[in-house]
């Protein structure tokens, strides 16, 4: 289990299926997996966990195993309502692979469209890196995993969606290889330390 | 550093082939140096921006933004201008309020109002987006959201 995140990994994609993969249920497109990664079958695709209910204080991870390539994105989603790409709401950190430096934003989702709360956050990922984002209360973290050690990219503040709600994955094309899903419920004691370290965290730079 | 409010337009950005349709507040887009997380959104796809910033950086953004007339949310309506007072009820207008909802809030009119109670209806009523891809469009027209107590988080947060 990774140092910062609680639960384990969900989903290792050792199966050759999809989509949808067993246990998934497919937002856009869909994801298959060949044995090691998934991958989007078909351009953008975007998959929660089918019947996954974790939070308020929750979390979702992956690693990913090849990069997207510029101009795509790849993303981690929670506090998800629906599975239904026109009416999905909820949380979401999002890689973009930039032919300059890469960045990630932390959007709210409504109705399946991406509001980025603040600003973008510079930082370049490497074929292997993870990505991850977890929710503790109204504030919502991006992390990356770089060498085994999570980071924290940022953190923004949004109250609108305050409950649990499913977990899930995003790519922008058919380039990318996704491993090692995890995420889950963020027990009520961690939060507190997370949040005892992190809450007064403000940045800024102008 | 100083302190600037401004009412900021979200812009559609497709970020990395965007699997979404995505917006962002636009201030980010256009001051690529500002970090962090300053706005709130309000009614009429438009944020409520509260920045800390350099005197060069707030030149850049007057003559980019519609600043509000005072900069701080506790001042009295009554002492700024009325051709300030004025602009502010247009914003209101143009945001999507209508000027009987505006009367029916402030009876008195916008002098007997404080900025903090004017942004905060313009949060008050936040139509939740949709994507409409027969013409490729993001609409505000689903469920009203009241973001007004984030306001005051967000003046709390940036100091």
């Amino acid at each position: 289990m990774p140092a910062v995140f609680q639960n384990g990994t969900l989903d290792a994609f050792n199966d050759t299926e999809g989509p949808p993969m067993t246990g998934w249920t497919d937002i856009a497109s869909g994801f298959r997996s060949n044995g090691t990664t998934a991958q989007s079958n078909s351009g953008a695709s975007a998959s929660g966990l089918t019947g996954s209910n974790y939070g308020p204080n929750c979390e979702a991870y992956l690693t990913i195993t090849t990069l997207p390539g510029n101009s795509n994105n790849v993303g981690v989603q929670a506090r998800l309502t629906t599975l239904v790409l026109a009416t999905f709401d909820g949380y979401a950190v999002q890689l973009n692979q930039t032919t300059g430096n890469d960045n990630s934003v932390i959007q709210r989702v409504d109705n399946g469209v991406g509001t980025t709360l603040g600003s973008s956050i510079t930082q370049n990922f490497v074929n292997g890196d993870g990505l991850g984002i977890l929710i503790l209360g109204s504030q919502i973290f991006a992390y990356r995993r770089s060498a085994g050690a999570w980071a924290e990219l940022g953190n923004r503040t949004d109250t609108t969606y305050p409950n649990a709600g499913s977990i899930g994955m995003s790519t922008s094309n058919t380039t990318s290889r996704l491993d090692d899903f995890g995420g889950g419920t963020v027990s009520a004691q961690g939060s507190r330390i997370l949040s005892s370290l992190k809450l007064n965290k403000v940045s800024l730079v102008g | 550093m100083p302190i600037g409010l401004y009412i900021v337009p979200y812009s559609r950005v497709t970020p990395g082939g965007a699997l979404l349709a995505a917006r962002q507040c636009d201030i980010y887009l256009q001051l690529t140096s500002l970090s962090g997380h300053f706005e709130q959104e309000v009614r009429g796809n438009r944020a409520f921006v509260k920045v800390n910033v350099s005197a060069a950086n707030l030149t850049t953004l007057d003559g980019l933004y519609y600043r509000l007339p005072a900069d701080d949310l506790r001042t009295n309506l009554s002492t700024v201008t009325a051709l300030e007072r004025t602009r502010l009820e247009t914003e209101l207008l143009d945001m999507g309020f209508t000027a009987l909802e505006i009367a029916a809030q402030f009876v008195s009119g916008l002098g007997s109002a404080t900025l903090g109670e004017v942004v905060r209806f313009m949060a008050s009523h936040v139509p939740k987006p949709r994507y409409r891809s027969s013409d490729d469009t993001i609409v505000l027209d689903g469920d009203v959201r009241n973001f007004s107590r984030l306001i005051d988080l967000l003046d709390e947060r940036v100091r």
